[in-house]
């Protein structure tokens, strides 16, 4: 898009129209639109648009509950899962991203077969056994889930007993991260995976960190892409640092950095707190 | 009958560890959420992905929430954010025939709006019904335009709000909001057999407008 269909230029009438259908409309704006058929009608118009925007196709059931299932999933996992000083670091590929949600939905269809059956035989029996059947379904369904949560970090621990690993699923990947040797080990083998989403170079990321809409969540951007929504921790970093890969220390989500002067590296959270320190 | 919590309660629950409370408060809002998610992205799988993403974001960053700004905006915000990275993903991936299986009749457009823009969902636009008319005349409006009147017209959003999330000044919301509006409004009226419906009418200071937008 060039800077000229950018710019803010606008038609008046569209403006005063979209003020009044607002409500935010001076009293003398309020005046000068019902006093125009003309603008009366280009209110009629948004307004047709608005109910044509606000009519989203229902959600499916399988889509919200397998959400709901994924989210749950997040919550009842331990944010911190023991690890010894001595770990191996095991990437996980990024396909794993996809797992989680597949699995989820699919514990989702299990939830509305079950609540399918459960509502059938409810058609013969009282309510109360009914929504018996519905609730031991849920509970299946959210143990699905957590048991799916539960092998994506068993598998690692089975593995290794103490790795670091991505927590995935969500709109980013960051590595888990909880001792201080864990993090000298991810600069050391240099985890930045290249199949993993760890996030795009700090120098892309921080132009755009004042963004106050990025904090929470923000998934991470290729170095080719210009956004504004990034993760807040990158404009914490000094000149002589670079960034090396989302993390999560100790339960927090952060980025790890390389000094690349004195061979130091941080994990650094979103307020800029440096959350450790290890030597080169 | 118990008196349902407001957000605010229902959060500090939840940051508590309640976990009846997170789910009292996710289901309040997650269809909004979906439907912020699916007018952003375009298209059921995208929308599902993306809300599902921002629904675990939100528990990653409940304990950070602090309730300056209510619930709604900030679960707004990160459906907003979780469906332009779900977009940025779509235009790094190739094309998954039949994405979408479960909406044949939306593919064709469904597949085509890869950039900020379609510019060619215009012209489609009158061959489709209401519901895919809207899709495609979005699709066909800049993300700049799209996201603003997406997050006033289906989150219900005020301007403060809208320009807190997307940081640019509450003016630059308000015109992008009449400038998108004007555009949908031109796109579906033209659609619909309406050369010179309101939205359309040349003014003195009518700005040209970007794609299929203008006459």
């Amino acid at each position: 898009m060039t800077d000229h269909e950018l710019n803010d230029e606008l038609n008046p009438q569209h403006e005063l129209a979209s003020a009044y259908l607002d409500g935010v409309a001076s009293p003398d704006e309020r005046v000068l639109v019902e006093a125009s058929p003309e603008l009366m009608a280009l209110v009629a118009s948004f307004t047709s648009v608005r109910a044509l925007l606000a009519d989203v196709p229902p959600v499916a059931v399988a889509t919200r509950e397998g959400a709901l299932v994924a989210a749950f999933a997040e919550f009842d996992e331990p944010a911190l899962t023991p690890a010894a000083a001595d770990a191996a670091i095991i990437p996980l590929s990024a396909t794993r991203r996809w797992a989680r949600p597949v699995l989820s939905v699919a514990a989702a269809v299990l939830l509305v077969g079950a609540i399918g059956v459960a509502a059938k035989g409810g058609l013969s029996g009282d309510d109360k056994s009914s929504s018996a059947s519905m609730e031991t379904s849920a509970k299946v369904a959210s143990a699905d889930a957590a048991t799916e949560s539960q092998m994506t970090s068993g598998t690692m621990t089975a593995m290794a007993p103490s790795t670091i690993g991505y927590i995935g699923g969500g709109a980013d990947a960051a590595l888990v991260i909880d001792t201080p040797e864990q993090l000298q080990a991810l600069a050391m083998n240099t985890l930045v995976d290249t199949s993993a989403p760890t996030g795009g170079s700090p120098e892309t990321t921080a132009a755009a960190s004042e963004n106050t809409a990025s904090a929470d969540t923000l998934a991470p951007s290729t170095p080719d892409e210009s956004t504004s929504y990034t993760r807040g921790a990158l404009r914490c970093l000094t000149e002589e640092q670079e960034f090396l890969a989302d993390i999560q220390y100790q339960g927090t989500f952060a980025i790890a950095a390389r000094d690349t002067v004195t061979g130091m590296i941080s994990a650094i959270a979103d307020d800029c707190n440096v959350l450790a320190i290890v030597g080169p | 009958m118990a008196v349902p919590l407001d957000d605010a309660a229902l959060v500090r629950a939840a940051q508590g560890g309640d976990r009846d409370a997170l789910d009292q408060l996710f289901r309040r809002h997650y269809d909004r959420v979906f439907g912020v998610c699916r007018r952003i992205t375009g298209n059921e799988a995208d929308a599902a992905d993306a809300a599902q993403e921002a629904m675990i974001a939100m528990v990653r960053g409940l304990t950070r929430f602090d309730g300056r700004a209510s619930f709604g905006t900030w679960a707004y915000r990160i459906a907003t954010n979780a469906s332009l990275d779900e977009l940025r993903r779509r235009r790094r991936r190739p094309l998954v025939a039949g994405r979408d299986h479960h909406h044949d009749h939306r593919n064709d457009h469904d597949q085509v709006h890869h950039e900020q823009a379609d510019p060619s969902a215009g012209e489609r636009v009158e061959q489709l019904g209401d519901r895919e008319q809207i899709d495609a005349a979005l699709a066909a409006l800049p993300e700049d335009f799209r996201v603003p009147v997406v997050l006033r017209d289906v989150a219900d959003l005020d301007y403060a709000e809208i320009a807190a999330i997307l940081d640019v000044p509450v003016g630059t919301v308000k015109s992008r909001i009449a400038r998108g509006r004007g555009m949908l409004a031109s796109t579906i009226s033209r659609a619909n057999g309406n050369h010179h419906d309101a939205s359309e009418r040349p003014t003195p200071a009518h700005d040209e407008t970007p794609g299929t937008m203008t006459q």
